[in-house]
């Protein structure tokens, strides 16, 4: 039984951790600084006090709920433990609330009135472990289907364990006891609400349809054209990433990240193995930082150029669909180059990278991107002033900057409402604070705004890649501790104690020192995050992963309401979900 | 070095600028008719401008670095270089590898009389590869794998072994990074 043995034996100071307990001194439980991540743990019952108050203080003002999770110790008493990542978009620092909740009665008061966004994090933490939120608006499951037995990130479920079909025949419909009192299935649309009494109309638009890129269902209730309420439903491409994590040894997960946002595979790899680096403790050596930055921005171009070519796909425009997919061809061989796959990448390590540039690359490099940046003027002529394309983008999608702040809306769609929130800026890692790049902010948040920021940020990109191409300094790429990083092979080839190492560290993983570390990276559609919890065995007890896709796609049903039904594609597509990110 | 925040260079609004908006449309009927010109120019003069491979009679050339399958490198004398530590086995992510080892009288005792490789559910991911200490499973420039039943997935050791002269564009890019 892991008891995560936090450095709690000297109450830390912190600015935050102090204001917290000045207010709310009997009920701030324990504190830790553990790596820099500031934590406290509350009294359950306190906890809508501490979250207004953590929301309205000045000093404090954390306006941003991240992510909402769940940890299962089980064997200790309480059992559960429900986490709370908050940001602060006007002092940027970070807080990790916690509240622990007893098995026999797993429930706990829901956030949603303090933070709007806190809806989704929840219902999730409610489909992987039944823990109940009190006053939750709609606490449906969100990943899993309504006959699913059990919650399968408890620890007590067993991997393997077979669930029934559904199907005709199977018990759809039926209640499902009081295991999943919550269905999934919508009540029917209201009647005689729309236009001179008529009925509204509702229609199901997806999983799979042309107009979407990824699997996402919507129901629309729709008066004429008008969209009156919409119901956006995830999870059709849920494969259980944090189950799996949790199974294998840390080295293992990093595959898997490839498959959360597979259009820009890298930035996931960076926000991993930056994670379980945070957990060692360790930090990569220079040239390494420089790598993953070229490699990330490649993977950020790729992702922003599908991102615009879908769009403009969607809205009927093929030709500068045509140009921006052969201009993510010519940036995948760059990625390709570098490690061997276009899209499963899977090119950072745990302490470094898996190879250095090939010989010649700044050269390819900047070839390559000239001519890619050389269509994407292109495909910007054809659309940027088109009459179609601005009245299909102009005004749609837009709704208050603070709205989308509650939501946890980060990355371009963030940006492009005038919000200051690039982690890249805001809170620089690797070499970022070394190098010089613009952040471009939109000014009305609609979807135009958005399409120009990711128009910007390309150009910024190739920026960042150049600058870093000309200061990448010599040295190695990985950490030299075998403990963490295996050996060059030419030693595991010739000499015992490597060898030793390599097969040390193949069969037993690194091993972080208990404990637990968030790390937010920024990635193409906004902040990576990965929550683990190490309980000092070679296998993560708790990988969490916090994409941007999911906490962008759940204002879209407030985004498109009172709109026309033609507005749900741009929208849609600017919002850029990923599905493997979404669902995970 | 600094980040600087800059805002976003929007279009007037298209009632102020119908001339603007109108020279757009013909500005995009230019790019794409160039386009068009340039690339029908490539066909008739047998110069093809344009990006799309025609596989299989074109083929790509891939990069060193590149990712195919995993395969076994046999030796000059025509047996595996695995000696069936099973590290592979235990680095795959997928469990995809099954090894049986065995022994025998050669200089190299241990090897594997099973090592099979479940396509199926093989990622490509290559930590096989990285946790491999004797250089015998490698990544090679084969990815048409294609076949017909799913027991057709299930690659045996007599289909995985390819000579190490053909595994040189990988080797080469492994090598380089042997002495860090």
């Amino acid at each position: 039984m892991p008891e995560p043995a936090l450095d709690t034996a000297a109450a830390p100071s912190h600015p935050i951790l102090d204001r917290l307990q000045a207010q709310f001194a009997n009920d701030v439980r324990e504190t830790s600084l553990y790596r820099g991540d500031v934590s406290a743990n509350i009294a359950p019952e306190r906890l809508l006090d501490v979250a207004r108050f953590v929301r309205d203080d000045p000093a404090l003002r954390f306006d941003m709920p991240i992510d909402v999770t769940a940890v299962d110790y089980l064997g200790r008493e309480p059992r559960f433990e429900v986490v709370y990542h908050l940001y602060s978009t006007e002092h940027h620092h970070r807080l990790r609330l916690k509240a622990r909740v007893p098995e026999d009665n797993p429930s706990i008061a829901s956030v949603t009135p303090v933070w709007v966004g806190a809806n989704w994090l929840e219902r999730e933490t409610y489909d992987m472990y039944g823990i109940r939120f009190t006053g939750h608006p709609d606490l449906r499951r969100i990943y899993l289907y309504d006959e699913f037995e059990g919650h399968p990130l408890r620890k007590d479920y067993p991997k393997e364990k077979r669930q029934p079909l559904i199907g005709p025949g199977s018990r759809r419909g039926e209640s499902v006891g009081d295991e999943h009192p919550y269905s999934t299935d919508l009540p029917p649309p209201p009647r005689g609400k729309g236009m001179l009494g008529a009925d509204l109309m509702r229609v199901q638009v997806g999983p799979s349809h042309p107009a979407t890129h990824g699997t996402v269902r919507m129901v629309v209730d729709l008066d004429g054209e008008t969209i009156v309420n919409a119901d956006v439903q995830v999870g059709f491409l849920h494969r259980g990433f944090e189950k799996e994590c949790e199974s294998g040894f840390y080295y293992q997960a990093i595959p898997y990240t490839d498959r959360l946002n597979y259009s820009s595979a890298i930035l996931c790899n960076v926000g991993y193995c930056m994670a379980v680096e945070k957990l060692l403790g360790i930090e990569t050596p220079p040239r390494c930082q420089f790598l993953r930055v070229i490699a990330g921005e490649l993977a950020r171009m790729a992702d922003h150029f599908l991102g615009i070519g879908a769009t403009a796909l969607e809205l009927n425009a093929f030709t500068p669909f045509l140009y921006l997919l052969e201009s993510r061809e010519l940036v995948w061989d760059l990625v390709d180059a570098i490690c061997g796959a276009r899209v499963t990448s899977n090119y950072v390590r745990i302490g470094g990278v898996s190879a250095d540039l090939p010989d010649g690359f700044a050269e390819l490099a900047r070839a390559k991107i000239a001519k890619a940046l050389k269509l994407l003027d292109d495909a910007e002529k054809v659309l940027t002033e088109n009459p179609i394309f601005r009245a299909r983008m102009e005004g749609v999608g837009a709704i208050p900057p603070e709205e989308l702040i509650a939501f946890g809306v980060c990355g371009p769609v963030l940006r492009a409402a005038g919000v200051d929130l690039d982690l890249r800026r805001a809170q620089p890692y690797l070499v970022y604070d070394q190098l010089d790049f613009d952040v471009p902010l939109g000014t009305r948040g609609d979807n135009m705004d958005r399409y120009l920021v990711r128009l910007v940020e390309l150009r910024q990109s190739a920026r960042i890649i150049e600058q870093c191409l000309g200061m990448l300094p010599a040295g190695p790429i990985d950490v030299d501790d075998p403990a963490i990083r295996w050996p060059g092979k030419s030693k595991v080839f010739g000499r015992m104690e490597e060898l030793i190492d390599q097969f040390k560290l193949v069969t037993e993983g690194c091993k972080p020192p208990p404990g637990e570390v968030y790390v937010g990276t920024e990635s193409a559609n906004g902040e990576i995050g990965f929550f683990l919890v190490s309980d000092g065995t070679g296998k993560p007890y708790k990988c969490r992963a916090r994409t941007p896709s999911f906490s962008n796609t759940q204002p879209l049903a407030r985004m498109i309401q009172g709109r026309l039904i033609a507005d749900l594609v741009p929208t849609f597509d600017m919002i850029n979900l990923i599905g493997g990110e979404c669902d995970r | 070095m600094a980040t600087r925040v800059v805002s976003v260079w929007r279009p007037r609004p298209m009632q102020q600028s119908w001339g603007r908006t109108a020279w757009a449309v013909v500005t995009g009927m230019w790019v794409t008719n160039r386009h068009f010109v340039r690339n029908l120019l490539g066909f008739i003069i047998r110069k093809p401008t344009t990006f799309t491979v025609q596989f299989p009679e074109q083929r790509l050339e891939f990069p060193n670095a590149f990712r195919g399958m995993p395969v076994l490198v046999q030796m000059d004398n025509g047996k595996e270089r695995c000696v069936a530590c099973g590290l592979c086995e235990w680095a795959c992510p997928t469990d995809c590898i099954t090894i049986f080892p065995a022994e025998t009288a050669d200089e190299i005792e241990r090897y594997p009389e099973v090592f099979d490789i479940n396509l199926s559910r093989c990622m490509f991911c290559g930590l096989c590869e990285e946790a491999c200490p004797e250089e015998a499973i490698v990544m090679s420039q084969n990815v048409e794998v294609a076949v017909y039943s799913r027991r057709g997935t299930i690659w045996h050791k007599e289909d995985l072994l390819v000579p190490v002269s053909q595994l040189g564009k990988r080797l080469q890019h492994l090598h380089r990074g042997y002495d860090r």
